[in-house]
């Protein structure tokens, strides 16, 4: 039995995409890519699919305009993950003033964590938790979490200090805590 | 990323969300289409080269044939003699730096 061929790497789909303009090797790095960036853009939109799918769409038109800027330094997915927080952010500037770096983001966060909280929650309600977040801290769960970037590669992401980073994620996760108990009591 | 607190159920409900994949839905098909024709992305890299090569042969027709050739010839003449810094140098060197400035600002547009 002949052995099936090893899958091409995103450097060797990226390479075939900028010097030969291989429509079908963007095609796969698209699809093998689709997914998380999609799921972090809804994340950030507050669950409108369709506004994540439009960011998402225009996300991967800019990384293949820009294909030979990508400089091999950084993960393939971390490049797109930068674009679509761009584009994300330039969306949320066309309708208000984005705040990443919220006031009150020295102070540690002071939520009341109610005890017992659920074993499982349904994405319905995450979701809808995810969205009574600020915009900064709705941007660190999705950098660190969704896009699975360390704490480093999302300040840089995102273009705010690696403190306010860390400061975000843990606010966030004790919003979500409390919120997602008190929905589970009710 | 590392996650300190592993028995976190907020984290344990973030990673299990962050897990579960999207399906495509004809997402790659729509992109594709949206995506700029080959030729119009090849001709990004030539355009510059294009533009700067078509300024300079505008600058040596111009010096070749312009009511000025006289003036600008003497320059080239002067520069090749090592006459030094001659009214007609300096007319052809602003007449040259002049089409290459605006040859890079045109090139630099894309």
């Amino acid at each position: 039995m002949v052995p099936k061929a090893a899958a091409p790497t995103d450097a060797d789909l990226i390479l075939a995409a900028r010097t030969r303009q291989d429509r079908a090797a963007f095609d796969e790095l698209v699809r093998r890519h689709q997914s998380q960036v999609r799921a972090v853009l809804r994340r950030l939109t507050k669950g409108d699919h369709g506004l994540a799918d439009d960011l998402a769409q225009e996300t991967f038109v800019l990384a293949w305009r820009r294909l030979d800027a990508f400089r091999f330094e950084a993960r393939f997915s971390t490049w797109l993950y930068r674009i679509a927080f761009n584009a994300w952010q330039s969306e949320a500037r066309k309708k208000k003033e984005l705040l990443l770096e919220d006031a009150a983001v020295d102070h540690p966060p002071e939520i009341a964590t109610p005890d017992g909280a659920p074993s499982s929650v349904d994405r319905v309600d995450l979701e809808r938790a995810m969205a009574c977040l600020s915009d900064g801290e709705r941007a660190a769960i999705a950098a660190c979490y969704y896009a699975d970037l360390t704490h480093e590669e999302a300040a840089e992401s995102l273009g705010i200090p690696l403190g306010t980073v860390k400061t975000l994620v843990l606010r966030a996760k004790a919003k979500l805590r409390a919120r997602l108990a008190v929905k589970k009591e009710a | 990323m590392k996650h300190d607190h592993p028995n976190d159920p907020v984290e344990k409900w973030l990673r299990e969300d962050a897990s579960q994949g999207l399906p495509d839905a004809g997402f790659t098909e729509r992109v594709m289409a949206a995506l700029p024709p080959a030729q119009a992305a090849r001709s990004r890299a030539w355009k510059p080269l294009l533009i700067l090569g078509s300024t300079g042969m505008g600058v040596l027709l111009a010096i070749t044939c312009a009511p000025a050739a006289t003036a600008m010839m003497q320059g080239v003449a002067d520069l090749y003699s090592f006459r030094g810094v001659t009214p007609a140098v300096l007319g052809l060197g602003a007449a040259i730096l002049a089409a290459a400035v605006g040859g890079a600002i045109l090139a630099a547009e894309d």
